[in-house]
């Protein structure tokens, strides 16, 4: 029970996946009139280049994250053998957008925001696959991992359980209680027995 | 000195707020009631309604007009009174429905799993300090705002000194900032490792929706003190 792969765990790398996405989207708008502002006769194409590739790097790296991701949820392939892919795809992200940020305190004196969601995806990726790996351990901080759907729990072969009897009926006055076990009778107090 | 409110929404905001949609959605797919197989559906109830409000609330914030002021004569103390109750009102509701949501949290672990191992409870109440944190330091320091403004009293040299504790003021809300979201993350690393250890979808993705947003906020405040203490 404690290293079984669960099924399910594509919801970390979708997510990342579509916040790496949003890099691209929203925040290129962003940032290209900026850069046209500044310099608006001679754009130094390095400068777009530098903001471009990583953005264009989060959006190939992040469409392939999603789509490795649906396929663990249609049963495809499973998490284990997605899983070197999907943290190469997260460390190459997070190492871009970290250098990014450095490179652009230094130009424009803060931190960035364009990199920020590529970041962040990446960032939950990996605290995602570190926090699954440490939760099939027992003694975790919630307790003893969770019994999975469809999954049979044996009883432990050390412990062999009492034997447990419940009181019914008395042999006195016969007086029959329903579903709960009483020791002794309620009307005149004899012992209660099972059978 | 007239109030403007304009609407200026720009397409950055819009997505991202599509985004906090996508999550709280994902929030009330979890906390359906209707699920029987729910063993406790009295707190999954009260997280269904948080998240229809967290929804109404993204979903209103889109639409809501920016405020600004025009100096075109003296500023006025009934005006500057209502321009700053607006923008703590904007600042005060995320934060209230932050707290809403902490409280539901400790309650629901409370219910859960405090009887097993008492750790569990660690997460959710660094949450609802860090909020506690965030509410406390807006309400003193849009009271001390408010108090500051008091022009018509006030000599020349003094409104130079008020203005001096005003950017006080500011480097001391980055410094809380940076500590109690720095506290609302590490405490929602918990509740994000909890709903890992769940291993139900719809939470883990909400989880881990929400825990990129508190990252996300925690940068920007960073990125914030970067320009306010190293400028240029």
């Amino acid at each position: 029970m404690e290293n079984k792969e669960r099924i399910n765990f594509f919801a970390v790398p979708l997510i990342g996946g579509i916040l790496c996405i949003y890099a691209f989207f929203g925040l290129n708008l962003l940032v290209v009139p900026i850069l046209l502002a500044e310099n608006p006769f001679s754009p130094p194409l390095i400068f777009l280049f530098l903001v471009f590739g990583p953005i264009l790097l989060d959006l190939n790296l992040g469409i392939l994250l999603i789509v490795s991701a649906v396929t663990i949820k249609k049963g495809k392939t499973t998490f284990l053998e997605e899983r070197g892919k999907i943290l190469i795809f997260s460390w190459v992200i997070v190492g871009v957008s970290l250098g990014l940020g450095v490179l652009s305190i230094t130009w424009f004196g803060a931190f960035l925001f364009f990199h920020e969601p590529g970041l962040v995806g990446g960032l939950v990726i990996i605290l995602g696959d570190f926090f699954y790996k440490h939760v099939n351990k027992r003694n975790f901080i919630f307790g003893p991992p969770l019994g999975q759907e469809g999954e049979k729990l044996e009883p432990s072969p050390m412990k062999e359980h009492p034997p447990i009897t419940y009181r019914k009926f008395c042999t006195n006055c016969g007086f029959k209680s329903g579903k709960e076990s009483i020791k002794f009778c309620p009307k005149c107090g004899n012992k209660l027995v099972s059978k | 000195m007239t109030l403007i409110f304009h609407w200026d929404p720009n397409l950055t905001s819009i997505l991202f707020s599509n985004l906090w949609i996508f999550g709280d959605i994902l929030l009330i797919l979890w906390a359906r009631p209707t699920k029987k197989r729910v063993s406790k559906p009295k707190y999954t109830i009260l997280f269904f309604i948080m998240g229809i409000i967290l929804l109404a609330w993204e979903i209103i914030s889109i639409f809501l007009p920016d405020i600004d002021i025009s100096y075109s004569t003296f500023p006025d103390q009934s005006d500057l009174n209502m321009f700053t109750t607006i923008i703590f009102l904007y600042n005060l509701i995320p934060i209230l429905l932050h707290l809403l949501l902490a409280v539901i949290f400790v309650l629901y672990f409370y219910n859960i799993s405090y009887h097993y191992n008492r750790k569990s409870l660690l997460g959710p109440i660094l949450f609802l300090i860090g909020n506690i944190i965030n509410l406390c330091f807006l309400i003193v320091s849009y009271s001390i705002i408010l108090s500051i403004y008091d022009f018509e009293t006030l000599e020349l040299f003094e409104i130079l000194e008020m203005i001096e504790r005003l950017e006080n003021l500011i480097d001391v809300e980055i410094i809380v900032n940076i500590i109690a979201c720095s506290i609302l993350v590490v405490g929602f690393t918990f509740v994000f490792i909890y709903s890992i250890y769940t291993n139900n979808i719809m939470l883990v993705m909400f989880c881990s929706l929400y825990f990129a947003s508190l990252l996300i906020t925690l940068f920007r405040i960073l990125n914030n003190a970067l320009i306010e203490f190293y400028p240029g």
